[in-house]
């Protein structure tokens, strides 16, 4: 019965999760455990005698009145154990058993133990020989009352035998049964007496193990939980036939539904009762028959590993308990149904429940049931550097327009001069007459017709910034008026959209109709987001981009983006809310919130940060943060400045730390840009910046240049390069155009190459 | 005979009024609808370029904006004649009756109040016409009145208020108040000279609206005047018919002048010719597109007024202008009224026709310049009511901004109806395109760097770059053909399983441009890797190993499109279909997790010829009868779908099949609705139903698969099974709610018995069940469905997230 050992010590290692203290307790188990087995109590016994001395018989005293002592919690526990030993000389203890009932008590010394070392009395743990003398004693007297019951619940596919079971129990007719149709309707209660003890068992109707029944399972099981919600039953017994146990067929949706229903914990205190124990067994996967034990081990697993993927956690050992109810059974000198093995399971079936329930209530005294999660996979937590790395990089609201604050400041400073204005007029040539021109000329021509759309964007540009200054220095006068030429404006006709472009395929159908659909004024922008690896004949648009920029109030902006993705089963989320409050004269304010779900947890993450521009060539910030990521929470702080010497250079810095758990990260980054002349309208510029960030007494160092440039007219040019200490980096080039379509060739030794190795492939493997 | 007098002077004073009027450039009659489309290559806000469906946000502003700059201008110009805020700029004064600018001949100011941005114009000339102008005391005692002419003409005087002296009823009233007041062009806080104030005076005594007119001027205490309108009404003998006429195009009569020392008999002789011309003019001109009912409730107004006074027909040309306006004919403008003093009242209206359609082509700063596109292309997209001899009316040009911009070629549009100068009173539509870029190509490639261990340089860790590759050439020959290629790996010199490639011509008017048959020829090459949904398990929460198909190929199919949205395609399909497993190895078989956790090897097999691999060719054909529509942004109206795919037995093992669908919904509108902007949409019934079947060879990859958001919502793709025949039906009721709407649905699929006669029953190796049923509820939040979908198989619902509409 290994599985009765790894069940004990994966309760303990639930013990452990909750407290540090027992830690102890789980390294000396198995080594106790392999040191012997049979003489476990002798054991313990020695360990514990040995530490408390030799008086015997005071020790006892001093038990006997702790039980009347208002410790009680510490008195429970023991309370528990020589209950225990109480009920064991009821039902009668055969030798099989004595390592289950060695391994219980064990467990309940433990239990003891730590209570009395959290209690912080200075005293011994009454040892099991002296709780026995003490159980043996009050049995005797029959002093106190033993006042112990229990309730069982029973749950199983329809036709294992649950009532059978029932009625074994009792051995007498409890429940009707019947052998070809399912005989329990409904739930009901049944009590009675078994050697003494009061027993009350909860039949209920056999689940349809079918797919396509799941709904009346449902339906049964919410039913029970009702039932049972008054009083929750102190063990589940999970019913399974053995010899229907098909390995190929898996019970796991049924399992799951049940997880589902009742929770996880439930599994806690399931036993799990094979029925038609003694039926004849099949043959092994060589043809030779199994012995009965590697019959019924096989059989178990089967149950138990549905049982793990249900709750997706292998740390769970339910125990097995076998049971026969066929009439014609064999039986024993005492009456009692024998097993193939030869061991009556009634008693066996017994000890078990009883286990189960007193190892139930010592949990209880410990209060680990409730806490105990049974998915925690272990504390994950997230990494700091680079949660301090997102946390320093400098945020700004997205605007619609794509107008920065600096720009504002920046264009305050000049001098305005419409340079295309000043234009001499142009002819524009028609091709011919662009034809007949030479080289020289036309390059000029071309130049100079390039340099007038440098002005013309310039000049487009500014008056941009120049109306949204205004709209922001704007009194509330003007606000109004513009509200209500809004107001003349505002039901908008709906206009339908041109139809979207869906991804190619090579089925016959294109769902357009699926997106189509009418503008209104939404001030909501919603996009689908294209999973090009999602499902065979399906679009492949899952998920949903969301973007809206509000402008709540003159100075007051928001702006919320997000990606999402809800499935039956599964929830993605990313998401970025900002508000900002921008004052030309003073501070400007921002403030966010983004959730982003990692794993199955979400993080939160709180951040504000406030600008300051003390002189028209510096600012100065700072900004604070709190992360939480699950129940852990992390909080972070940050000082920026940026100073710009003359109109082209900028220099940025900032430094902040992010700590929490225990744990802290500083960093920092100090970074140039170098804009070209027509910055904003060609987007020319050279980027350089170092970052540091330690964590954990390591320290990471990186750089990074970052430039865009133009080449010619109509070629834009990027590259990108970053590396730092730890030894990795990339090395990013992109160039896009719009007359030298040339270099789009490349593809082309793509293209063969694939071809080329695929034929060599296919060659290799005919060889 | 007085009505041909009257008419008389109505006719020359529209001859006299219109060139003295100073013309509003055109420019400022600016653009009525305009749309851009974001300009590729080296555009300075188009950076982050590198965002997925960027054009679907650009597009979405420019629309918007577009629609609401048509909106605020036709309400501007409804708002104009009713409070009369003229411009002064444009003395409307001058013409027929002093409302109607002229009979269509001063187009530009006409314009610019319909069309351009009329604050800013509004705004403009007010300054202009001395709202910041300096002015001049007018020196003389404070409240007295003053004559006109005895006024200085040097000084400019500022008029602070304008009152109106009705002498019949001898009542004041003060000027915004009065029906008149939009005939002054003076505007309160004006400064204006005395030549100017006599033009005024001169202009309100010929425009016929009155019997006797004067202007006194009062002195005010603080320097300015007050300006009182004395005047007695015109007015004629009752008339009890009413007639519309178009008078658009129509020469202008020429007037003789009256010698004034003409004999009676002459002047008889005059007025005679002048009637018979008229009568003339009336059967020459063209009938009016206003309907009946209008007319009716005009002679209605007519019969309730005894007398016809200015005023009534002042109210006669509102009524008839706002029909107009309210259908969408911006440009119609009752000119005139003739035939007065007689029982018929001769309402003459420009109705805006259109003379001439002008497109043009602009580069990227503003200049005329030479087309790529051809006209074919473009004309083929305007409406037919925007051709020359249609009435002009503004849905017409929405229209045709839409179906321009759909074709996606330019980076701006603008359609603009411009007054012909040569003909007059009539339209030249003006379509000014900015053409996108043609060519347009990108590289982006990426090294990881890593340190050489021995050597402790950096160094790139391969030599091979991963990147993306794009080309695009949009507008070949003008004729909108395009090639298009796409090709990324993470390796591009020595591409793994991860290259990614898409290559596609598009070949439009495939029957040629001038052609009506509109046939669109398309051929691709392509790849794509996606889940299959047949190796799925029955619940969402089993785990099946999925099975990766890999399909590439070459499509080539040509689509005729009846109506905008009823299409017929047919096309030839080659393709290799590749399955592969998790680990991207070619695999043959499913597998499903043995309860021991090792695998099944025995599933289902993947392909049809059992190595992984299948080559296949088959022709395949799409027939979509769609006529739904967009009441109030609720679609109804009905779409039947039927597709075929025919196997041709070439390719691996032969494969010949048929496989057919057939898709019939149904959009029942449960209740009548105004339809109109801001109204809410009506309650809908959707029926829909599904049928498919097969017929030959299957492979797995190609059965139908049931359950999934398109087929049986609540479950996850293929959660139901993989079968041969399907049958889906459904029913959705849509009430809507403020803006959007809320539905339940009820859906049913089912297999019909067939997964057995899929190879390997998928369905059963995998523990489905084969067909099922699902409801719930939800909500539709812009193009975002967000919905509760009970899986009645389980028992359990599930909120969903879904872009787009199930049917």
């Amino acid at each position: 019965m290994k599985n009765f050992k790894d069940w004990l010590s994966s309760q303990l290692l639930s013990k452990y999760l909750l407290s540090a203290r027992s830690f102890n307790f789980y390294d000396e188990d198995p080594l106790r455990e392999e040191s012997s087995n049979q003489d476990a109590i002798n054991t313990t016994n020695g360990i514990f005698t040995t530490s408390s001395g030799t008086n015997d018989t005071q020790l006892t005293e001093s038990a006997v009145s702790e039980l009347v002592v208002p410790d009680i919690s510490l008195t429970k526990a023991e309370a528990l154990q020589i209950k225990f030993l109480r009920l064991l000389r009821r039902i009668g203890q055969s030798r099989t058993e004595q390592h289950i009932v060695s391994k219980v008590l064990n467990r309940l010394h433990l239990v003891s133990l730590i209570q009395i070392s959290e209690s912080g009395v200075e005293r011994n743990g009454v040892n099991i020989d002296q709780s026995k003398a003490i159980a043996a004693q009050q049995e005797a007297a029959g002093q106190p009352d033993l006042d112990f019951s229990f309730k069982i619940l029973v749950l199983g596919k329809t036709g294992v035998g649950k009532s059978a079971t029932i009625n074994s129990l009792f051995d007498q007719t409890k429940a009707e049964t019947n052998a070809f149709q399912p005989a329990t309707n409904k739930i009901q209660e049944i009590v009675g007496t078994i050697k003494g003890i009061r027993v009350t068992v909860i039949d209920t109707p056999g689940l349809s193990p079918s797919q396509s029944d799941q709904r009346r399972n449902r339906k049964n099981m919410i039913a029970v939980k009702k039932f049972i919600r008054k009083s929750s039953p102190d063990i589940v017994l999970y019913c399974e036939r053995i010899d229907f146990i098909n390995r190929g067929y898996s019970d796991y949706p049924l399992l799951k539904l049940i997880s589902d229903v009742f929770g996880s914990s439930i599994w806690f205190n399931t036993i799990l009762v094979m029925t038609h124990a003694s039926s004849p067994h099949l043959e092994g996967p060589d043809g030779y028959p199994l012995n009965y034990e590697g019959y019924v081990g096989r059989a178990t697993k089967v149950v138990q590993h549905s049982i793990h993927q249900a709750i997706s956690s292998t740390q769970l050992e339910n125990c097995i308990a076998l049971v026969e109810n066929h009439p014609l059974c064999k039986t024993n000198v005492k009456g009692e149904k024998i097993l193939p093995n030869g061991r009556a399971w009634m008693p066996q079936f017994l000890l078990l429940c009883l286990a189960s329930k007193i190892l139930g209530e010592a949990n209880t005294l410990l209060k680990s049931q409730d806490s105990f999660l049974l998915s925690q996979t272990g504390n994950r937590v997230p990494s700091l550097p680079h949660l301090l790395s997102s946390f320093l990089r400098p945020r700004s609201l997205s605007n619609s327009n794509g107008i920065e604050d600096d720009d504002l400041f920046e264009l305050s400073g000049q001098v305005e001069e419409d340079e295309y204005d000043q234009l001499p007029p142009i002819r524009i040539l028609t091709k011919a007459q662009f034809q007949k021109l030479s080289k020289a000329q036309k390059n000029a021509y071309l130049d100079e017709l390039d340099y007038r759309e440098t002005l013309y964007l310039r000049k487009q540009w500014k008056a941009e910034v120049r109306r949204h200054k205004e709209r922001m220095l704007h009194n509330n006068g003007t606000l109004e008026t513009d509200h209500d030429y809004e107001n003349n404006v505002s039901p908008p006709e709906a206009v339908q959209m041109p139809d979207m472009a869906i991804p190619l395929s090579f089925d016959s159908d294109s769902p357009v109709y699926r997106y189509r659909c009418v503008l209104g004024n939404e001030q909501w922008l919603v996009r689908p987001v294209l999973d090009s690896q999602g499902w065979d004949h399906d679009v492949g648009y899952d998920g949903i981009n969301l973007e809206a920029s509000l402008d709540i109030k003159r100075n007051l902006q928001a702006s919320v983006m997000g990606q999402m993705n809800k499935e039956k089963a599964d929830f993605r989320i990313h998401s970025e809310s900002t508000a900002k409050f921008i004052n030309l004269n003073g501070p400007s304010i921002l403030a966010g919130i983004d959730i982003q779900n990692a794993g199955k947890d979400l993080v939160c993450t709180v951040h504000g940060d406030v600008k300051l521009r003390n002189l028209c060539w510096n600012s100065t910030g700072g900004g604070l943060s709190l992360t939480s990521f699950g129940k852990m929470y992390f909080a972070g702080g940050k000082f920026e400045d940026s100073i710009s010497l003359g109109r082209r250079l900028k220099v940025q810095m900032n430094a902040g730390c992010l700590g929490g758990c225990g744990q802290i990260a500083h960093g920092g980054s100090l970074e140039a840009t170098i804009k070209g002349d027509n910055y904003p309208v060609r987007d020319e510029k050279v980027t350089i910046a170092t970052t540091l960030l330690s964590f954990n007494k390591e320290m990471v160092l990186g750089g990074s240049v970052q430039s865009d440039f133009r080449v010619g007219r109509d070629a834009k040019l990027s590259f990108n390069a970053n590396l730092n200490s730890r030894q990795t980096g990339q090395i990013c080039f992109k160039a896009s155009t719009s007359e030298h379509v040339e270099i789009a060739l490349v593809a082309f030794v793509s293209l063969f190459q694939a071809l080329f190795l695929r034929r060599r492939r296919r060659a290799d493997a005919v060889e | 005979m007085a009505f041909s007098a009257q008419h008389q002077t109505l006719g020359t004073q529209l001859a006299g009024a219109v060139p003295t009027r100073p013309r509003r450039p055109p420019v400022s009659s600016s653009s009525i609808i305009s749309a851009s489309l974001p300009e590729s290559g080296v555009s300075p806000h188009q950076t982050s370029s590198s965002r997925p469906l960027h054009w679907i946000r650009k597009k979405t502003l420019a629309l918007s904006s577009a629609s609401a700059f048509a909106a605020a201008a036709g309400g501007g110009f409804l708002f104009h004649l009713s409070s009369g805020t003229r411009p002064p700029g444009n003395p409307g004064g001058g013409g027929g009756w002093g409302w109607g600018s002229g009979g269509g001949g001063d187009g530009g100011g006409f314009w610019s109040f319909i069309f351009s941005p009329l604050s800013a114009i509004a705004e403009e000339d007010q300054t202009a016409a001395g709202g910041g102008q300096e002015w001049d005391s007018h020196g003389l005692p404070a409240n007295i009145v003053v004559q006109l002419n005895k006024l200085s003409g040097f000084k400019k005087y500022k008029i602070s208020e304008i009152l109106f002296f009705d002498r019949r009823k001898w009542t004041t009233v003060s000027g915004t108040e009065d029906s008149f007041f939009e005939m002054v062009s003076l505007r309160p806080g004006g400064v204006y000279t005395k030549a100017q104030l006599l033009k005024e005076l001169e202009t309100l005594a010929s425009c016929g609206m009155f019997e006797k007119v004067d202007l006194e001027a009062k002195t005010k205490p603080d320097g300015t005047l007050s300006l009182t309108v004395s005047f007695t009404e015109s007015t004629w003998q009752s008339a009890d018919s009413f007639r519309c006429i178009n008078v658009g195009l129509m020469p202008q009569t020429k007037q003789m002048e009256m010698d004034p020392d003409m004999t009676d008999r002459e002047k008889l002789e005059y007025f005679r010719s002048q009637e018979k011309d008229y009568k003339r003019r009336i059967e020459r001109s063209r009938p009016c597109l206003l309907p009946f009912p209008v007319q009716r409730e005009v002679l209605q107004m007519l019969r309730e007024q005894g007398k016809l006074s200015a005023r009534l027909l002042q109210r006669i040309r509102d009524r008839v202008q706002k029909w107009y306006h309210d259908e969408g004919y911006a440009c119609a403008q009752v000119v005139n009224f003739g035939n007065l003093n007689t029982r018929e009242v001769v309402c003459e209206v420009v109705e805006g026709d259109i003379t001439k359609l002008d497109v043009q082509f602009q580069d990227k700063l503003g200049n005329i310049c030479r087309r790529n596109t051809q006209l074919g292309v473009i004309r083929r997209e305007l409406p037919k009511q925007l051709r020359q001899g249609h009435v002009f009316n503004i849905e017409a040009g929405k229209q045709a901004l839409r179906n321009i911009n759909s074709l996606a070629l330019f980076s701006n549009i603008e359609v603009n109806p411009r007054p012909d100068e040569k003909n007059e009173g009539g339209i030249i539509v003006e379509i000014k395109l900015k053409e996108l870029d043609q060519k347009s190509a990108d590289v982006s490639t990426e090294w990881s760097v890593l340190y050489l261990v021995a050597k402790d340089l950096p160094t790139l860790a391969s030599l091979q770059p991963g990147g993306t590759v794009t080309f695009e050439h949009r507008n070949i020959k003008g004729l909108n053909r395009s090639i298009l290629g796409l090709l990324t790996s993470s390796n591009l010199l020595n591409p793994q399983d991860d290259l990614t490639f898409k290559l596609e011509y598009v070949h439009p008017y495939l029957d040629g441009v001038y052609n009506p048959r509109n046939r669109t020829f398309r051929a691709s090459c392509f790849n794509s890797r996606k889940l299959s949904p047949v190796f799925t398990g029955g619940s969402a929460l089993e785990e099946v190993p999925p099975i990766w198909v890999d399909r590439v190929g070459f499509k080539a199919n040509v689509t005729e499109s009846f109506t905008r949205q009823s299409k017929f395609t047919y096309g030839l399909v080659l393709e290799e279909i590749t399955t592969r497993d998790e680990t991207s190895s070619i695999c043959t078989h499913g597998t499903r997790a043995l309860p021991s956790g090792g695998l099944s090897m025995d599933g289902p097999p993947t392909t049809l010829s059992g190595t992984g691999v299948d080559r296949m060719a088959f022709a395949q054909g799409n027939i979509t009868r769609d006529n739904t529509k967009f009441v109030n942004g609720a679609i109804v109206g009905e779409r039947n779908v039927f597709q075929l795919d025919q196997g041709l037995g070439i390719g691996s093992k032969f494969p010949f099949f048929n496989r057919h669908q057939l898709t019939i919904t149904r959009f029942f509108q449960l209740k009548e609705v105004e339809e109109g902007a801001g109204k809410p949409p009506p309650p809908v019934l959707v029926l829909h139903g599904h049928y498919g079947g097969c017929v030959g060879d299957l492979p797995s990859y190609d059965a139908f698969t049931l359950g999934g958001p398109y087929s049986v919502r609540g479950y996850n793709m293929g959660e139901l099974g993989a079968c041969r025949n399907i049958l889906e039906v459904a029913a959705e009721l849509r009430i809507p709610v403020k803006n959007t709407h809320v539905y339940a649905f009820v859906e049913h699929g089912n297999d019909l018995g067939s997964s057995k006669d899929v190879k390997g029953n998928p369905t059963e190796f995998f523990r489905r069940v084969g067909h099922g049923s699902s409801y719930g509820a939800g909500v539709k939040l812009g193009l975002v469905r967000m919905e509760y979908a009970v899986d009645h198989n389980a028992g359990s619902g599930a909120v969903f997230f879904r872009f787009g509409e199930r049917f």
